[in-house]
């Protein structure tokens, strides 16, 4: 500031002395003198305006100054508080890392894909009995639900619907059971399941499988021996014992069958314990394919526990079967079944059952007639011993396969018995002494 | 009751008889086809299926399912129908290759 005061001064002494000074000495009238005083004051607001903007220019340098200072204390603050924050961020890991368990929680879910599917079948027949009216049936409406959670782990269920002859609807809920794959030779089951005795219930109970429109006799609804389901646990599975045989297994402990039911057998509704005690049981198979549609199976099974309301008195069941595949066409099935029934003050109850049945497609003659090659020819023959009385029955069955799994069965059933006055489990009488005759279109889907 | 009576015995042993004849005819072919030297081979996937399935039903087409349905209905026919979980395997790869 003061050099700037003493240059402006210089110079303008030095214009005095330079040039203004000679001219006065020559002549200077008042008004050029007025005009040099004026033209010097407007020089000197010049340089104070001057003076001024260089103030006002270190006053905003300054400003600047203090901004930047203030900006760059924010920053270095700022940064702080990110390695502080990343310092906490990294002692959490850390921590967190510390109290996970041991043995985490499986989560297959999470990368599970998962998938819901209805399978099943349904069949609708006609049935005239010996003496009597015949009627349409719609006989069952059966979906499978099938709920993939991940690949170990199967929700399923099956319900039973029917029309009564009364036109009511029924639902029965056949079995729904949480299927959990172990390991490769063990499955874990739990739920309502269908119990592992015989081979009926558990693999050929479905009408599109079932060679005949009427159940074996010991596993029908009205002369049924045993239950068809049952709630509890199960643990089931196959191995090769030596290749190809397969040995099966299946062991279940489960509520067991009721109080005493109609005909004096026990409820088989395969609902709560009648005693809180378990009834266990399972079955034993080798199966042995020498080459494909070439197999024999044989197995044996059983089921025993209390019963009644004291949990004193058991029923026992005991079955043997055996099946026979000759190529694609020829199969071969049987069982054998027995029962004991503990009673209080009275002799045990022995009930037994036996059937075997052949069936044969006619494609195997090889006669390339179209129509004979879809047919099936099937035979059955068996035998009930109940209280009281005996049922023989003796069936013959054609079955035309219209697809693989939508087929035209008609059979003609023999029966003969002294069971006149037979009380079925849902209480009904019935005479099982009646021939009946049997149409059914059936469908697997 | 008359459980015991002769003629119910002898149907049961019929019936018995019947199905150890039927088994024991076929071991034997069974066992003859096996005393010839076979070289021995893994079964394929079509083999198993065959075998497996068509024990209980009729062979259902590949083309019907899904993949996704296929590994399903694998996990519910390998516990119900007991199939060894290789074979299991081995079925569920050839349905899901040829649907």
């Amino acid at each position: 500031m003061k050099n700037f005061i003493r240059l402006s001064t210089g110079l303008m002494v030095a214009v005095m002395l330079t040039g203004l000074w000679p001219r006065t000495a020559v002549a200077v009238t008042d008004e050029e003198f007025k005009a040099l005083q004026d033209q010097m004051q407007k020089q000197g607001q010049q340089i104070q305006e001057l003076q001024k903007g260089r103030e006002d220019d270190q006053k905003e340098i300054q400003h600047l100054k203090q901004q930047l200072g203030d900006t760059q204390a924010t920053t270095v603050e700022t940064q702080k508080k990110v390695e502080q924050t990343q310092k906490t961020a990294a002692d959490a890991a850390a921590a967190v890392a510390k109290v996970q368990p041991v043995g985490p929680v499986p989560s297959e879910e999470a990368a599970a894909q998962r998938n819901f599917l209805i399978t099943g079948g349904m069949d609708v027949l006609y049935q005239k009995h010996e003496s009597g009216d015949g009627s349409f049936f719609l006989n069952h409406f059966n979906p499978i639900l099938l709920f993939r959670a991940t690949d170990k782990v199967l929700a399923e269920g099956s319900l039973e619907m029917s029309v009564q002859d009364d036109g009511t609807a029924e639902v029965n809920l056949e079995y729904a059971q949480i299927d959990y794959l172990f390991n490769d030779y063990v499955t874990f089951i739990a739920g309502r399941f269908v119990l592992p005795i015989g081979v009926v219930r558990e693999k050929i109970d479905a009408a599109w499988i079932n060679k005949l429109p009427v159940l074996p006799l010991p596993e029908a609804d009205d002369t049924a021996l045993f239950a068809e389901n049952d709630i509890g646990v199960q643990a089931r599975g196959a191995f090769h014992v030596c290749d190809p045989v397969t040995l099966t297994y299946a062991l279940f402990v489960g509520n067991g069958p009721g109080d005493t039911g109609a005909n004096n057998m026990p409820t088989f509704n395969g609902g709560a314990s009648a005693n809180g005690k378990p009834n266990g049981g399972g079955r034993l198979a080798l199966f042995y394919p020498w080459e494909a549609h070439d197999d024999i199976e044989l197995g044996v099974s059983g089921q025993t526990g209390p019963y009644s309301p004291d949990g004193k008195q058991s029923f026992s069941v005991f079955a043997v079967d055996a099946a026979l595949h000759l190529s694609q066409n020829f199969e071969a099935r049987g069982e054998f079944i027995q029962t004991w029934q503990e009673n209080t003050g009275l002799p045990t109850t022995d009930r037994e059952g036996w059937w075997t049945q052949a069936a044969y497609k006619l494609a195997g003659l090889n006669l390339e007639w179209p129509i004979i090659n879809n047919v099936e020819a099937v035979v059955r023959v068996g035998e009930e011993h109940q209280q009281g009385g005996h049922v023989y029955e003796y069936d013959l069955g054609l079955n035309y396969h219209i697809t693989n799994t939508l087929i035209i069965k008609g059979a003609y059933s023999f029966f003969q018995s002294n069971l006149h006055n037979f009380v079925n489990p849902d209480g009904d009488t019935l005479d099982l002494n009646k021939n009946a005759f049997t149409l059914q279109a059936v469908y697997g889907f | 009751m008359n459980r015991f009576n002769s003629s119910r015995m002898f149907r049961v042993g019929a019936g018995l008889a019947v199905v150890a004849a039927i088994a024991y005819a076929v071991a034997s072919v069974a066992l003859a086809r096996d005393a010839e030297p076979r070289p021995k081979k893994k079964l394929t996937g079509e083999q198993l299926y065959a075998i497996n399935c068509n024990r209980c039903h009729a062979e259902r087409y590949a083309t019907e399912r899904t993949d996704a349905q296929w590994k399903t209905v694998m996990i519910h026919m390998r516990t119900r129908a007991q199939i060894p979980a290789e074979d299991a395997k081995a079925i569920l790869k050839y349905l899901q290759e040829n649907n």
